[in-house]
């Protein structure tokens, strides 16, 4: 029974997988004979991405993507699959299909020559007179993308001491006419409407964009980069549920990446891992699932994820960055350095690459070097928001601190929902002693990632310094920090010593006590660990249990001076009301003996 | 544009409207040398072309030059007669220019002839160093930095800057340019025959068409192209093919208003801010919130990195109330500029590496102050208090102090009564009052160290305020610590009051001289005027009701044209002159307070600001409502109302629903007093610590309200809560204010004994304070009770008055001086010793004064017994005829009382 069950299930992901090739082999052509690489590029890797191709009922199911937690997954290499088999299941598009039978006139073949060969203006005056939809995709496509070339142009051009940057794509208007007037009419296909999309994005209508995106993914899903587009319009949660999205397997991806990109990161993760089970060697998922796991701070199960995405991929560039970070944080010094010569070798002038170079120079304390690369980073991207954060770091290192928040200011002004450059820039102010100007920042921060106990700490330090003095308020923010699963112990420890100063020597018992178990769970014994079994001695014999004051006055012996000689105080106090004490009950035994 | 990254930090970037300009000067310097030439003009309207350039070269009134369009309207306007030609003939010479080659060409011409000059008689205009001399050599200068690209720009930029205005300025109908369009789309066709499907890209394509087609068919379009640039058609087809992407930009921008706009140099722009700010700060503005906001977006689209614009949003938000929006544009700046600053204040340089984080942080607790939000505010103060000492910056240190006195002084209670006093730890014990003085001491003492005129005259005029609300022990009783008697001591008002002016006039003329040497921490006088001007409005915040700080920069003018300081110390003498009306208030002269006030309103308009303003109308207002009655008063303030924009409106609107209550309260309509009275309390922002000055006023009314329409016990409950919140908040003011009010309502209650004490307490409390006008309203409150007490007292009572009288005469209003006349004629009559018959005018001559001030006063039922008592006397006095009239007139009063004591009605004046 079992065993039909699982042949049943088998043959099922086999129908499913062979169904998604023949689609996405389909998809890549159209993708390509339409100059849309990138999404070409995207499908492609999930077409390899999908189980190898074997006999029905031979081999077993790849491995459950929940089991491979910690073992590196053992991953099919690659091979070509030649045979071409249409699944049972294709639900093809159908007004594509006669237009991929259609012989492409001669025109066209001149015009994606030129296309390809990036001249895009001849490309669309070539295909002027065309009539057809692929003609007509492809000459607006190649219209705007002269345009964008023309406007980075102008945008060197015009930077002027005022930094104009009013440079617009001067192609848009004539584009958004002709597709408004095809579209009112409902003559554009899938294409067409991601072209509309694009141009009403960049003409600032999102709304309509988002509908105009919308209708285009659900008569032709497989655009990666028409859902890539809808992303970039998502910036709100609430934006999500209003979209009107057909279900299709397009789609989990779209809604795993936009979970990513809110910080929905263990919602994310559970839809990567759906998806791994249907494209269990894409390397996407992997890049994507590595990353979520580097936003949740869970680094070496991101760490190991990207090892094996570069074993398989090596000349890839792209998620490199935060690869680097992760190094970066663990201080590989040596990997990090493999990283970056890679990269370089790869492609030199990738945003990434530069980032990746920062990153090392960052580690290794030269940060003028490392300023300089990431400059080069924002200048290949001006929008490149890790880069502008991490340069703010960099000029913290400095001491430069204006120019540390203007950098900062400039991630957030990109995207106000970067908590890194918000608790960043909190930092830097904090660092000028302002505490009190420091609060708004770390505000946004927290409440962009209201379930990080860092932002918390950080808000309750800033209230504990000397200036504010407002102990009830950082009182009550390290207590979010600990309910948010503090990983430092900053929030029980800061806690521990406030009440200690406030007098509540109960509460302070209770964090102490709190913090010393976790610290000989994690065998760090700090100057912490000291500080604690110190006020718990005292504390304990204020209490009078003293036994268990001797406990942790015996545990103090062990360490440095200073606390020695306070334990050794405290241990000679204890005996001595022992003594008192061992006295004392003997004689009230006589009293009442009668 | 390319001469910008090409270092040209100066942000002079050469654009059409410039080009054009250039083209007017070379008409203007020696019309003939010009290819065609300019026509000659006659001699006055080159005077006012002359004037024209002047202001066109250093106009600031908007960030974006004018369209082609706008200058020819412009100059049409400066000159009526020439101006139609001139303009058409620049279209003409724009019109030529169509290649780089003939912008060379241009430059080339003008090179040499900015310094021969036709005109002799005022060639100095277009000498090298004039202003239009420089403006040229600059535009020149610019031109040899561009590169070829930025040229071609130029070119295209020239083209789309004409294009609009051609059809107005040539005369050319519009459908005839269409006609035009269709004529080339038709040749297009011809060619290949796609355009039609596509007319954006026709449009776009038309420039370039137009330029590749045959000459005449280019004159036949504009009959002066006389041109045909050989060079073009046969020149490098790359350069052909750069130029048709270049012109299909330009017709999109054509279409494209805002595509259209050309920055002025970042020199114009910053004085088109500073001028906003300035209006926003006067709150004369009358542009609505979105309106600025829509503005200052397009703005910092094209001057991203002009962090100022983030902070005149900043403004604008905080002046419509939007607290979110405020804080984040207020936190941009700061950020923005702290990095900077070079930019925006050339001479601010030695400033940047240190950071402006500390004026960030005064600005963030002036903002706080503004929206209430005391204890934030306070934490900012103090921190900006901190950092400014830490990185010595002593100017930002005197302002950020002054703010505190303010907000101390301001809203003491409310933070005394908060837990969060622990600001000052070092010193808990001491009160809020005497925090408050040593801070102003600090104040003033750091503020004379520094040589900051501004923050001087604050700090005096903010002692003169304590001074003038606190008891202190008397200074001449030093020996005797214990046996000191309390006092305020209206001498060192006086002193305090008469000092600051001097040293303000002073300044001027020493800050006039320190401008013409040119100082280059123009940064750091904007920065202590940002706060100057904060400050400036701090002294009148107690007398006026709207109680929020003004908070932050204002820059009214352009700084380097107008001196910046004369101006917000200006404004400071004015707001001297204010305080001087209040404390003359307060130590009781009518009259005086009317002087003053009328040389704020008439001496200062120009430089106070609207809050300022307003309140010095409002005083004045007042004053006539004391002495000429409401309706007069309600006239001006009716004028006042007009005068003024929302936020200054909010005031005048107060005083008005106080005349109105007033009146209601005296003509007897009870409904009309109590809506007027629940309307001035929904004036107040409901936020604590705000506005307790007008909360106050709006209480007391309304005590005043029941106490009129006999409902005692509440009035009673009503007026303890009022003394103890007044106690509470130190008001000694408004305590004895209550306490008269209290005495009132005993003895209308007709247990005047009572009374007594209130009214003693009363007398003891003015006398302390030296509230002259006060004390004497106790008096007469004291002998009327007396007088209530029993006949046997009216001697007492009428001696009581005979004290009075000098000071209600001479000082007092009308209220009062009717009130003591009463007061006196019923010690009269009801004097047994006091015979009517031997002193008949000793009755008489106050009841008919009473009478009269009354009748001013629409007061019908007191003036109704002034005529009863006056019939009575009369009548003994057996004189039938007056006592007649007496007696109909006391009907018309009671029949006119009765119809406003029926009345139900109950409409405020809109």
């Amino acid at each position: 029974m079992e065993e039909w069950r699982n042949f049943y299930e088998n043959a099922k992901s086999m129908m499913w997988s062979a169904a998604h090739r023949v689609e996405l082999r389909r998809a890549i052509r159209h993708l390509r004979d339409r100059g849309l690489y990138a999404a070409a590029k995207w499908a492609a890797e999930q077409l390899v991405g999908l189980p190898e191709e074997t006999s029905r009922n031979a081999g077993p199911p790849p491995a459950p993507y929940s089991d491979s937690e910690k073992t590196k997954l053992k991953r099919p290499s690659r091979r070509k699959d030649s045979t071409t088999q249409v699944g049972p299941g294709y639900a093809g598009s159908g007004n594509l299909r006669e237009e991929d039978e259609e012989e492409d006139d001669d025109v066209l073949l001149l015009a994606k020559a030129f296309f390809d060969m990036r001249e895009y203006r001849r490309a669309a005056h070539a295909l002027r007179g065309s009539t057809g939809k692929k003609a007509f995709f492809l000459r607006c496509y190649a219209t705007y993308l002269a345009g964008e070339k023309r406007k980075e142009e102008e945008i060197i051009e015009l930077a002027g001491p005022l930094g104009r940057s009013d440079a617009v794509n001067p192609e848009l208007v004539g584009l958004e006419q002709e597709l408004f007037a095809l579209y009112s009419k409902g003559a554009l296909d899938a294409f067409g409407s991601y072209m509309y999309g694009v141009v009403l994005h960049e003409r600032e209508r999102k709304a309509d964009a988002c509908t105009v995106l919308c209708a285009s993914v659900n008569a032709y899903p497989w655009n990666w980069s028409a859902w890539l587009e809808l992303q970039a319009l998502c910036t709100d949660p609430d934006i999500l549920p209003t979209l009107n999205l057909n279900d299709h397997w397009m789609r989990d991806f779209f809604l795993a990446s936009v979970d990513l990109d809110l910080q929905r990161n263990s919602d994310g993760l559970a839809r990567y891992r759906a998806l791994y089970a249907l494209f269990p060697r894409s390397d996407h998922i992997l890049a994507q699932t590595a990353t979520a796991h580097y936003n949740l701070r869970d680094f070496d199960e991101a760490e190991g994820l990207f090892e094996e995405l570069l074993r398989s991929d090596p000349y890839r560039i792209e998620g490199m960055d935060i690869y680097s970070n992760i190094l970066y944080v663990k201080e590989c010094f040596a990997a990090l350095s493999h990283l970056a010569h890679k990269s370089v070798l790869t492609d030199k002038y990738r945003p990434e690459t530069c980032c990746i170079i920062g990153n090392y120079y960052s580690l290794k304390a030269q940060h003028e070097k490392a300023v300089v690369y990431f400059k080069r980073a924002l200048r290949l991207n001006r929008k490149y928001l890790s880069a502008w954060t991490l340069m703010g770091h960099e000029y913290v290192e400095m001491k430069n601190t204006p120019a540390a928040i203007d950098a900062y200011r400039r991630a957030v002004d990109i995207n106000p929902r970067d908590y890194r450059a918000w608790y960043g820039l909190g930092q830097t102010y904090e660092i000028l002693a302002m505490p009190y100007y420091a609060l708004y920042y770390y505000r946004r921060a927290t409440q962009l990632r209201p379930h990080d106990a860092r932002m918390w700490c950080a808000m309750g330090q800033c209230y504990e310094t000397e200036q504010l003095n407002m102990h009830d308020a950082a009182i009550r923010c390290y207590r979010r920090a600990l309910s948010n699963s503090d990983r430092e112990g900053i929030a029980l420890h800061k806690l521990a010593k406030l009440h200690e100063n406030l007098g509540q020597a109960d509460q302070a018992a209770f964090y102490y006590r709190k913090n010393l178990e976790r610290m000989e769970a994690d065998q760090n014994e700090g100057q912490d660990f000291v500080d604690a079994l110190l006020f718990l001695g005292n504390y304990c014999k204020n209490k009078g249990s003293l036994e268990e004051a001797e406990k942790f006055c015996d545990r103090l012996l062990d360490y440095g001076d200073p606390a020695k000689e306070d334990a050794k105080a405290l241990l000679r106090e204890i005996r001595s009301v022992q003594q008192h004490t061992a006295n004392l009950p003997s004689m009230d035994l006589e009293q009442y003996t009668p | 544009m390319a001469a910008g990254s090409g270092g040209n930090s100066s942000g002079f970037v050469l654009t059409p409207h410039k080009l054009a300009i250039c083209m007017l000067t070379h008409a203007y310097a020696s019309p003939a040398s010009a290819s065609p030439p300019f026509r000659a003009l006659p001699a006055d309207a080159r005077r006012r072309l002359a004037l024209f350039l002047l202001d066109h070269s250093k106009a600031c009134d908007g960030y974006l030059e004018p369209t082609l369009e706008e200058l020819g309207q412009q100059l049409r306007e400066a000159m009526p007669d020439v101006g139609g030609m001139l303009v058409e003939q620049l279209g003409s010479h724009l019109l030529l220019v169509s290649s780089p080659e003939e912008l060379f060409q241009f430059f080339f011409s003008i090179r040499g002839k900015s310094i021969e000059v036709e005109g002799h008689d005022e060639h100095f205009l277009v000498e090298q160093n004039s202003l239009p001399g420089q403006f040229l050599r600059r535009c020149i200068l610019s031109f040899n930095l561009l590169s070829f690209e930025g040229t071609c720009r130029l070119v295209t930029e020239l083209d789309a800057y004409h294009r609009p205005a051609l059809t107005i300025a040539r005369g050319i109908p519009s459908d005839k340019e269409l006609a035009v369009g269709k004529l080339s789309d038709r040749e297009d066709e011809g060619e290949d025959g796609l355009e039609d499907e596509n007319l954006q890209w026709g449009g776009g394509n038309l420039e370039h068409k137009l330029s590749a087609l045959p000459s005449s068919v280019r004159n036949t379009t504009h009959e002066l192209h006389e041109l045909a640039d050989p060079g073009r058609s046969g020149g490098g087809g790359v350069r052909d093919g750069g130029f048709a992407f270049a012109f299909g930009d330009a017709a999109s921008r054509g279409e494209n208003a805002s595509k259209t706009s050309f920055l002025r140099t970042v020199g114009q722009v910053e004085g088109y801010l500073k001028e906003q700010a300035g209006l926003i700060e006067k709150e004369m503005r009358q542009v609505p919130m979105m309106e600025l906001d829509a503005n200052l977006c397009h703005l910092e689209k094209l001057a991203p990195d002009m962090p100022r614009t983030h902070y005149l949003r900043y403004l604008n938000c905080l002046h419509h109330g939007d607290y979110l929006t405020a804080m984040d544009n207020l936190h941009r700046y700061f950020d923005f500029s702290a990095g900077k600053g070079g930019m925006s204040s050339a001479g601010a340089s030695s400033d940047a590496s240190v950071g402006r984080f500390q004026a960030g942080l005064l600005s963030l607790g002036s903002m706080h102050a503004h929206f209430g939000h005391v204890n934030q505010a306070m934490q900012a103060l103090n921190e900006a208090v901190r950092i400014a000492q830490q990185n010595n910056d002593d100017s930002c240190l005197v302002h950020a102090l002054a703010a505190l006195c303010h907000l101390l002084s301001e809203v003491g209670a409310v933070a005394d009564s908060s837990p969060k006093n622990s600001y000052f730890g070092n010193q808990p014990s001491l009160g809020m009052q005497q925090q408050l003085l040593l801070l102003l001491r600090r104040c003033l003492q750091r503020a004379l160290e520094l040589k900051l005129p501004h923050l001087v005259a604050f700090s005096r005029l903010a002692l003169a305020k304590f001074d003038l609300q606190h008891v202190r022990k008397s200074p001449s009783f030093g020996g005797l610590k214990s046996a000191g008697r309390q006092g305020t001591s209206p001498v060192e008002v006086c002193k305090a009051l008469r000092l600051s002016p001097y040293l303000l006039s002073d300044t001027v003329s020493n800050s006039l001289s320190l401008q013409t040497g040119g100082s280059g921490n123009i940064a750091t006088i904007n920065q202590q005027r940002q706060t100057g001007n904060t400050s400036a409005s701090f002294p009148a915040q107690p007398l006026s009701m709207s109680g929020g700080m003004t908070g932050g920069g204002g820059w009214s003018t352009m700084g380097g044209r107008l001196g910046p300081l004369p101006d917000s110390v200006l404004r400071l003498a004015g707001t001297s002159h204010l305080l001087r009306a209040a404390s003359w208030e307060l130590y009781g002269s009518a009259p005086m307070v009317r002087v003053s006030a009328l040389v704020h309103a008439i001496c200062y308009t120009d430089v106070a600001s609207a809050d300022d303003l307003s309140l010095s109308y409002v005083k004045l207002a007042q004053h006539l409502a004391a002495s000429k009655g409401y309706s007069a008063a309600l006239a001006a303030l009716e004028f006042a109302r007009r005068k003024f924009s929302m936020v200054a409106k909010s005031r005048v609107r107060a005083v008005q629903l106080q005349l109105v209550h007033d009146q209601a309260l005296h003509r007897g309509k009870i409904k009309l007093a109590q809506v007027a009275c629940g309307e001035l309390s929904s004036l107040a922002s409901p936020a604590l610590g705000v506005d307790m000055e007008l909360k106050t006023e709006a209480a007391f009314r309304h005590t005043r309200s029941f106490l009129a329409s006999g409902h005692l016990d509440e009035a009673t409950t009503s007026a303890r809560a009022l003394f103890s919140s007044c106690y509470k908040a130190n008001n000694q003011l408004n305590t004895g204010l209550v306490l008269l009010l209290l005495a009132d309502i005993h003895k209308r209650a007709g247990s005047a004994v009572t009374g007594l004490p209130y009214a003693l307490a009363g007398l003891t409390l003015c006398q302390s304070y030296s509230l002259d006008l006060l004390q004497v309203t106790a008096m007469v409150t004291l002998a009327e009770l007396w007088l209530d007490l029993g006949v046997s007292h009216a001697a007492r009572a009428l001696l009581l008055l005979y004290q009075c009288l000098p000071i209600v005469l001479g000082h007092g209003g009308l209220e009062l001086r009717a009130r003591t006349n009463l007061a006196v004629a019923h010690c009269h009559l009801s004097n047994p010793s006091f015979s009517v018959k031997l002193k008949p005018e000793e009755v008489l001559e106050p009841l008919h004064q009473a009478a009269v001030e009354y009748g001013i006063l629409e007061d019908n039922a007191l003036e109704g017994e002034c005529h009863y008592l006056q019939a009575l006397v009369l009548n003994t006095l057996d004189r039938k005829e007056e006592r007649d009239e007496a007696a109909a007139a006391f009907r018309r009063c009671m029949v006119a009382l009765n119809e406003n004591q029926a009345s139900e009605l109950a409409v405020l004046p809109v």
